[in-house]
């Protein structure tokens, strides 16, 4: 080994003590900025599930129709429609 | 429990896992090549610490699709690299790079107390970007002519012919810029 490979071997660094609390800070705070994926689908199923229960105290009952929001689509204007055809 | 016979693919499981302890000994274990790496490509260590940082967070965020087949150590060179590189484009325009070559001769002319670390810092720093990068990872860090092609994704023969010019001008950078005799 020459010298200059010799010198070059000795340009190692170091970060100090604290790097890796600061590096674990850093990633508890994107943690804690960032909820995992089952706490979004809980929040999409809570969603849904609210929708249902509204829909069906206005409408009496709950189908795919008065989810969608089609059943007066079908009863009403598709059936004008197909009249005035 | 934790101990510094754990390898880093069991580290990761338990960091995987919410094991915050496990994640700070991976940054330990592997926070000196991070800093190596870092330091040596752009010559200030506040730039170099936030590059190291960047670095391990990019890590946690990617280490659930971490592939267990490739070297912990290589990866995350291979990141801090990445990131410096990067950082060197945006930063190091022609200008400032003059600039930074004639600080570095200026000190030289201010102080002759500089110890051999410093010296050979500085020159590395004139290097140009790729020629750097292969000194680095090669002579400084150790890695085969394999490993470096693979972390730079650059071919085999473009190493060696980039670190044969590279240490040339190294060589010619500390004996006539810098006025370091090479005994």
């Amino acid at each position: 080994m020459n010298y200059l490979d010799q010198l070059l071997r000795k340009q190692q660094y170091d970060f100090g003590s604290d790097f890796s609390s600061r590096v674990l800070n850093a990633t508890t705070a994107i943690k804690d900025r960032s909820p995992s994926v089952h706490w979004f689908l809980l929040g999409a199923a809570a969603t849904i599930g609210l929708c249902a229960l509204s829909i069906y105290i206005l409408e009496g009952h709950l189908s795919i129709d008065t989810f969608l929001g089609t059943d007066g689509l079908y009863n009403d204007t598709l059936i004008d429609y197909l009249n005035i055809q | 429990m934790l101990s510094v016979h754990q390898s880093d693919f069991q580290l990761i499981d338990l960091a995987i896992n919410g094991d915050d302890r496990a994640f700070q000994h991976i940054v330990e274990r592997h926070q000196r090549l991070v800093a190596t790496a870092s330091m040596n490509m752009v010559g200030d260590m506040d730039i170099a610490q936030k590059i190291g940082q960047q670095t391990f967070i990019r890590f946690y965020k990617a280490m659930h699709s971490f592939k267990k087949e490739a070297k912990l150590s290589t990866y995350l060179t291979r990141i801090a690299i990445n990131l410096s590189l990067n950082h060197l484009k945006r930063k190091q325009t022609f200008a400032q790079r003059s600039l930074d070559l004639s600080k570095a001769i200026n000190v030289k002319a201010d102080s002759d107390t500089l110890d051999n670390k410093q010296v050979v810092h500085m020159a590395l720093q004139m290097l140009d970007h790729k020629h750097r990068s292969v000194v680095v990872l090669r002579m400084i860090q150790g890695y085969s002519t394999d490993e470096t092609a693979d972390i730079l994704e650059i071919p085999k023969g473009t190493v060696l012919s980039r670190l044969k010019r590279g240490l040339e001008k190294l060589k010619k950078h500390l004996k006539e810029d810098l006025k370091y005799e090479l005994s």
